[in-house]
């Protein structure tokens, strides 16, 4: 009597061990795969790669960009966008894009802003400048410089900041 | 009386045994889904997988550094491309202590050389 007894709550036992062990398994899974891949700083990455690319290629600087006699020209600000092969739409009409891209051409002796144009959503942009502990929640800020030179012998340096957000998407 | 006490003896021996057996499984069940949790943190592509995003694997060399290494070689005035080199050279030496400036200004010289 006694014996099955013990059985019993060896079986008992051995089902809560079960329960354990099946519940520490789907914790340990959902713990990895739950989490989603954070590609923002790569993203960012390609997005001022493509930008650079944009305005000077091969050593050659965009047509677009400058007028003949080496200034400035205002529509390339305006049709950035278009010139530069870049979309930000995204799903959802209302929707805020989740991408910035900021260009600014300093002068090479003493770095006065020449040109500069924008395009996306800047709300992005203090949390470039941000130091907090919860980072990843932060929008991801790339910056970049090169310099150029135009046909007119004249260099400039090229900073590009390209950020993106999408904190909902890749953090939670 | 005796035969009593010997089986309670047995009993308890039995009983820390499976105590200790869960305590066990317990501990390395929570280091598993710790070390699982951890792990899933290093899914930021960029900061942990370098070897995806490394400009060796993806360009051999920074894309910028190119840009202005084309600048500096099509430079004719000599002045200009001295000043040029030290600004480069100030943004890019702390950037890559491994020499990638030294490499990639190879690669550019030779790539430049060709174009000419």
């Amino acid at each position: 009597m006694s014996n099955k007894k013990g059985e019993k709550l060896i079986s008992v036992y051995w089902f809560a061990i079960l329960v354990i062990v099946a519940t520490g398994i789907v914790l340990m899974v959902n713990s990895f795969y739950g989490k989603t891949y954070d590609v923002r700083d790569v993203e960012s990455k390609i997005l001022a790669d493509k930008v650079a690319d944009c305005i000077y290629f091969g050593g050659k600087v965009n047509s677009l960009l400058l007028t003949p006699q080496g200034v400035f020209r205002e529509d390339f600000r305006d049709r950035f966008m278009e010139l530069c092969s870049l979309n930000f739409d995204v799903k959802g009409e209302f929707t805020p894009t989740p991408y910035y891209v900021e260009v600014q051409f300093f002068s090479f002796g003493d770095l006065r802003v020449m040109f500069e144009t924008s395009v996306g959503n800047n709300n992005f942009k203090p949390d470039c400048n941000s130091k907090v502990e919860n980072a990843e929640k932060l929008a991801k800020c790339n910056e970049n410089q090169f310099y150029m030179k135009t046909n007119s012998n004249k260099i400039y340096l090229v900073k590009i900041l390209s950020i993106v957000g999408k904190t909902d998407e890749n953090t939670f | 009386m005796k035969i009593l006490f010997k089986n309670s003896r047995g009993q308890i021996g039995e009983t820390l045994t499976w105590v200790v057996a869960t305590i066990i499984i317990l501990v390395i069940l929570i280091f598993f889904i710790f070390g699982s949790s951890l792990l899933g943190k290093t899914k930021s592509v960029g900061t942990f997988r370098e070897s995806l995003t490394s400009s060796k694997t993806t360009l051999n060399s920074d894309i910028f550094l190119r840009k202005s290494l084309f600048t500096y070689l099509s430079l004719t005035s000599n002045d200009q491309k001295q000043a040029l080199e030290k600004k480069i050279v100030s943004i890019y030496w702390d950037k890559d202590p491994d020499g990638e400036y030294n490499q990639t200004r190879k690669e550019i010289l030779i790539m430049y050389n060709k174009k000419r």
